[in-house]
């Protein structure tokens, strides 16, 4: 206010040679990214009972990230046809950097390029499960999960391993022929949306935590294939021909596996 | 001032070797409004110089005036130049040195009769009337830079260079025209209906030597400002004034070429003329290379109370535009500064206008109409954000981001007439003015906006397509009253009834519960299948009252002071109008406070100004680089101060100016961007015969020209700024008899500068994979340095 009225002084008295401190409101701010496992005991990580009452053991599990955006609008949804995949809003903050990420470490690992925003509040989040193409293109090979582990129920072992992809193999058919374009390749990678609720700011760091544990949640390993290269082993595909692989790919899409933490520049957790 | 209107004025007038009024001072006064008048009159005569044997010579006259009652037009309120027919004193007969000759000439007084329009009675400081004289030998690429020479303008082209310029005028976006009122010789130039922003207006089709004068009102305070004097207007008169054919021809860097060939009557009928001008340019980057062809005639003339006035233009160009870059892509070496990321941009612009005026004096009475015609085809082809904005909808088969580029056309028909009565009475010994007018103004308009698909452009949507009828029909009553010698008051009231009439030909663009797919933009379904017309009918008006005032008082020894007021607005954009009983607009109301000093200090003219206002916007307008075009924002105030000196003699012309503004949004009182909140600007010329040989007995001539530009660090959004602006552009030319021959620079100094800046979303594929969604730093390249060789021959058989 006080800063206003020193401007409008000046221009009163036409001494214009000096500056005056308004602004238009805002700033554009870089941020440091990292993504990690859950925060727990690194012995714990990779063992978790699922609902279905399996011991799952992972001795491995990477997800593949190919960026992040965040939104100041808690409501953004790829569903809604008027804003495309974008899912609308105002992103006020993007990491355009790929990363895969170890999902049995609890240790931040960080992507490749800093993040850049807005200084604005971000209330939702999108995870772009991106790898070798733009979003909307469908020929995609990129690995987006690569997990391998041991799951035990009832004295029954259940080796198995896996690898999912999105791209034509995730490309479904419309239900209505009035709506060819109502499940376009983009709304398969992009999830959103993440709940976040930080005030972005210059300097800060925004951390992913993806829990393995919610990916094999609804798994039921028994009706897993076994694979055809090493039948002691259970198998997901990459195709969408069994449960327990629409389950984990459910898991991967899943807004509730992933959670975003902010930390101010100042250290100050928000 | 004298009474009863009568006075006379003995004036001392030195005459150069070339016939010109190189110098006019007062011997005899009578009272300061005459005597501005007589040497104002004077200086627009052009004499056979005095000679001794065959070698011309300078010669100085004493010219006595003697004003009196005319017949028919009262006192002039300002000045009366420039007199279009003048009588041509007596030869001053030839003298070894400056002589006194008026015993030649004998001390009868000479009978002025003036003929020509008066120039506007002053609205107060911000009333620029320029004559441009000699300063329009500084670098001009387009008549929109004339109005450098005004105080807090600023101007910008993100579009290339057939593209009307960006408009900043002492604290608005004015972006191409929006927010003022352009006319040439009284005819409209504001597009309205126009699709990239209505009001657009491109200055483009005059040539920028035949802009012999300039009125750029800084506000609102004239009656006869109409639609989109919001921030103001400006009027350019068009002249030239050397007889006989002149030939230009100018090339220089990036193989740039123009040939112009201008005729004229001489500067006592400056106001007939005819130019023709043809250019063509690679410019100075990837995709600007362009060319445009204009030709202007006008023709004035009349006899007893009769004056009339005739003028058509026509104007056709192709332009390519670089458009914005991104600052990290720049900096990251992914794309050069002087590069482009589609280079299909540019613009198609063509026009032609007509335009009739006929004045007429009966007794205390006069009365002008004035009819015009204008027919104005465009096309833009812009790509302000890449790939950001195609979105995959339900109803559409899949596809991928195809792509930006807006692909605009509009077809404009532009109907209209304006006119006044002016009725002079004798009151408390003075002469007092009344004037009523009207202006009537039809547009039709067919507008449409589609995006092109980024491999094939092929077009794949279409975002508008309209068909306005708009009309606006304005009257006015205006007073200018003089109670007391030393006071005037002047202003009146206007009243503008807008009307709208827009077929929206692609209404239908999104629909629920579809009962059938389509690719198609424009859709002819509701909801659930139901079939309906792709198009919409939308009718509604809107009634403005606007009043408008000033006060003046002085001049005291030179110095007048003035308060003026007024109310502007800006019409519809047609896009917006919905089916209603009233369309509202855009509303600004101005006032300001100002000094203003004129004196003849000997051989010098000095003039100063200096103004402080304030202007509230209602609605204003930001463009938006998404939109492609002018969207709605909140209300806004401008606070500042604008400043102005000219010093003018017989071989030197400098004019300066300089604004400081601090322009908000009302409701949180932050900046508002982009709007420069310093603006400075020199403009200045030397000029006169040189010393030393004379070959066949004609002097050297020499000029030396500069314009200087500074332009303070600009708000962006996100609480940042821009980059200043300097750049100096010269002109230096040598002349003798017939001939003249000269260098032009441009950014002599070739500071690489960013002429815009923007803070925005855009997607130009930087990152391959992934589309950047926050908003980054855009820009438009200044231009380089340019050098040209200027050649112009003139073929009157007098030089």
């Amino acid at each position: 206010m006080k800063s206003r009225a020193l401007c409008l002084g000046l221009a009163l008295f036409g001494l214009a040679l000096a500056g005056c401190n308004q602004t238009t409101g805002g700033a554009r701010i870089s941020f440091r990214a990292a993504a990690a496992g859950p925060d727990l005991d690194p012995a714990e990580i990779p063992r978790f009972l699922n609902n279905l009452a399996y011991q799952v053991t992972l001795s491995g599990a990477t997800l593949h990230i190919g960026a992040i955006y965040l939104n100041a609008n808690p409501s953004i949804s790829t569903a809604n046809d008027q804003f495309g995949c974008y899912g609308g809003g105002r992103v006020v903050g993007q990491v355009l950097g790929a990363l895969d990420i170890d999902l049995l470490s609890r240790e931040p690992q960080p992507f490749p390029v800093h993040g850049e925003g807005t200084e604005w509040q971000a209330r939702a989040a999108a995870v772009w499960l991106t790898g070798t193409q733009r979003v909307d293109i469908t020929q995609d090979s990129q690995v987006i999960l690569n997990v391998a582990g041991v799951a035990e129920r009832a004295g029954q072992r259940y080796p198995f391993a896996g690898e999912l992809t999105i791209g034509a193999n995730r490309l479904r058919p419309s239900p209505n022929p009035a709506t060819p374009g109502i499940y376009p390749i983009c709304k398969e990678r992009i999830v959103a949306p993440v709940l976040i609720d930080a005030r972005l700011t210059d300097g800060g760091l925004l951390l992913l935590r993806v829990d393995p544990a919610e990916l094999f949640r609804l798994v039921d390993f028994s009706s897993l294939p076994l694979s055809e290269t090493n039948p002691t082993t259970r198998t997901f595909s990459k195709a969408r021909d069994n449960a327990p692989t629409e389950h984990l790919y459910t898991g991967v899409t899943s807004p509730q596996t992933y959670r975003f933490l902010w930390q101010s520049a100042e250290g100050v957790a928000r | 001032m004298a009474s009863n209107a009568e006075a006379t004025v003995v004036l001392l007038v030195t005459v150069g070797i070339d016939g010109n009024v190189s110098d006019a001072a007062v011997a005899e006064s009578g009272g300061e409004l005459f005597d501005h008048a007589a040497i104002d009159a004077v200086k627009q005569w052009r004499f056979n110089p005095a000679r001794r044997g065959n070698e011309a010579v300078v010669s100085r006259i004493r010219i006595p005036f003697r004003f009196s009652r005319p017949a028919v037009e009262a006192l002039p309120s300002a000045p009366p130049t420039p007199p279009a027919v003048t009588p041509v004193p007596p030869q001053p007969e030839p003298s070894s040195a400056p002589t006194d000759v008026a015993a030649e000439l004998g001390q009868e007084p000479i009978d002025v009769t003036v003929k020509g329009q008066p120039r506007p009675a002053s609205r107060g400081t911000s009333d620029f009337q320029i004559e441009v004289g000699a300063l329009s030998a500084v670098p001009r690429e387009s008549a929109a830079e004339f109005l450098k020479l005004v105080p807090g303008v600023f101007l910008t082209n993100d579009g290339g260079e057939a593209h009307a310029e960006q408009v900043f005028l002492r604290g608005f976006d004015a972006r191409e025209g929006q927010d003022i009122e352009f006319t040439v010789a009284g005819m409209p130039i504001n597009d309205s209906g126009n699709v990239h922003g209505n009001g657009y207006a491109d200055t483009h089709f005059i040539i920028p030597e035949l802009v012999s004068y300039l009125r750029v009102m800084e506000g609102s305070y004239d009656p006869r400002q109409g639609n989109y004097a919001v921030a103001g207007s400006a009027d350019y008169e068009l002249g030239w004034a050397i007889p006989g054919i002149t030939a230009k021809y100018t090339q220089g860097s990036f193989q740039t070429k123009r040939l112009l060939l201008l005729w004229g009557r001489g500067r006592a009928e400056r106001e007939t003329f005819a130019g023709i001008e043809i250019y063509e340019t690679q410019g100075w980057g990837e995709s600007r290379a362009g060319r445009r062809a204009s030709a202007m005639a006008q023709l004035v003339g009349g006899s007893g109370a009769h004056r009339y006035r005739f003028l058509v233009t026509g104007y056709t160009a192709s332009f390519r535009s670089a458009g914005v870059l991104r600052e990290d892509d720049v900096l990251a070496g992914r794309i050069g500064f002087f590069s482009t990321y589609d280079p299909r941009q540019g613009e198609d612009a063509s026009r032609i206008s007509l335009s009739g005026e006929l004045t007429s004096r009966v007794g205390a009475l006069t009365i002008s109409n004035q009819v015009f015609a204008v027919a104005r085809p465009i096309r833009f082809l812009e790509n302000f954000t890449g790939f950001l904005l195609d979105f995959q909808t339900d109803l559409q088969r899949l596809h991928p981001q195809r792509g930006d580029l807006i692909d605009a056309t509009s077809t404009e028909w532009t109907l209209g007439a304006r006119g006044s009565g002016r009725l002079s009475r004798e009151l408390f010994g003075r002469s007092q003015l009344l004037e009523a007018g009207y202006y009537l103004r039809g547009d039709f308009a067919s507008s449409q906006r589609t995006r092109l698909d980024a491999g094939s452009s092929a077009p794949y949507k279409i975002e508008t397509d309209t068909d306005s009828r708009l009309f606006d029909m304005g009257l006015y009553l205006d007073a200018n009253l003089r109670p007391l010698p030393w006071l005037a008051l002047r202003g009146g009231i206007r009243g503008d009834l807008f009307t709208f009439d827009v077929k929206n030909n692609c209404a239908v663009q999104s629909v629920r519960s579809p009962g059938r797919s389509s690719d198609a933009s424009c859709l002819d379904q509701e909801p659930f299948g139901f079939r309906r017309e792709p198009f919409q009918r939308y009718s509604s008006f809107g009634l403005s009252h606007l009043p408008r005032g000033s006060i003046l008082l002085g001049p005291f020894f030179g110095l007048t002071a003035s308060a003026s007021y007024g109310r502007g607005v800006r019409s519809m954009d047609p896009i917006y109008v919905g089916q209603g009983l009233q369309t509202p607009f855009a509303s600004a109301v101005s006032r300001e406070v100002g000094l203003s000093f004129n004196r003849q200090l000997g051989l010098v003219e000095l003039g100063l100004r200096s103004a402080w206002f304030q202007t509230r916007v209602d609605q204003d307008l930001i463009f938006s680089q998404t939109a492609g075009r002018n969207i709605n924002s909140g209300a806004s105030t401008r606070v500042g101060s604008t400043n102005f000196a000219r010093l003018s003699g017989s071989f030197f012309d400098l004019l300066a100016n300089f604004t400081y503004v601090n322009a908000t949004f009302n409701d949180d009182g932050l900046l508002i961007p982009y709007v420069p909140d310093r603006v400075a600007r020199f403009d200045g010329v030397v000029y006169g015969d040189l010393p030393g040989p004379r070959p066949l007995g004609f002097p050297l001539r020499g000029l030396l020209a500069t314009g200087l530009t500074y332009v303070g660090r600009r708000p962006l959004p996100y609480g940042e700024r821009s980059n200043t602006i300097f750049t100096v552009d010269l002109n230096s030319s040598i002349g003798w008899s017939w001939i003249d021959i000269g260098l032009s620079a441009t950014n002599l100094l070739d500071r690489r500068y960013r002429l815009s800046e923007y803070n925005y979303v855009s997607d130009f594929h930087s990152n391959p994979l992934l589309p950047t969604l926050v908003p980054a730093r855009h820009f438009t390249a200044g231009a380089p340095r340019a050098v040209f060789l200027n050649a112009a021959i003139h073929l009157d058989g007098q030089r």
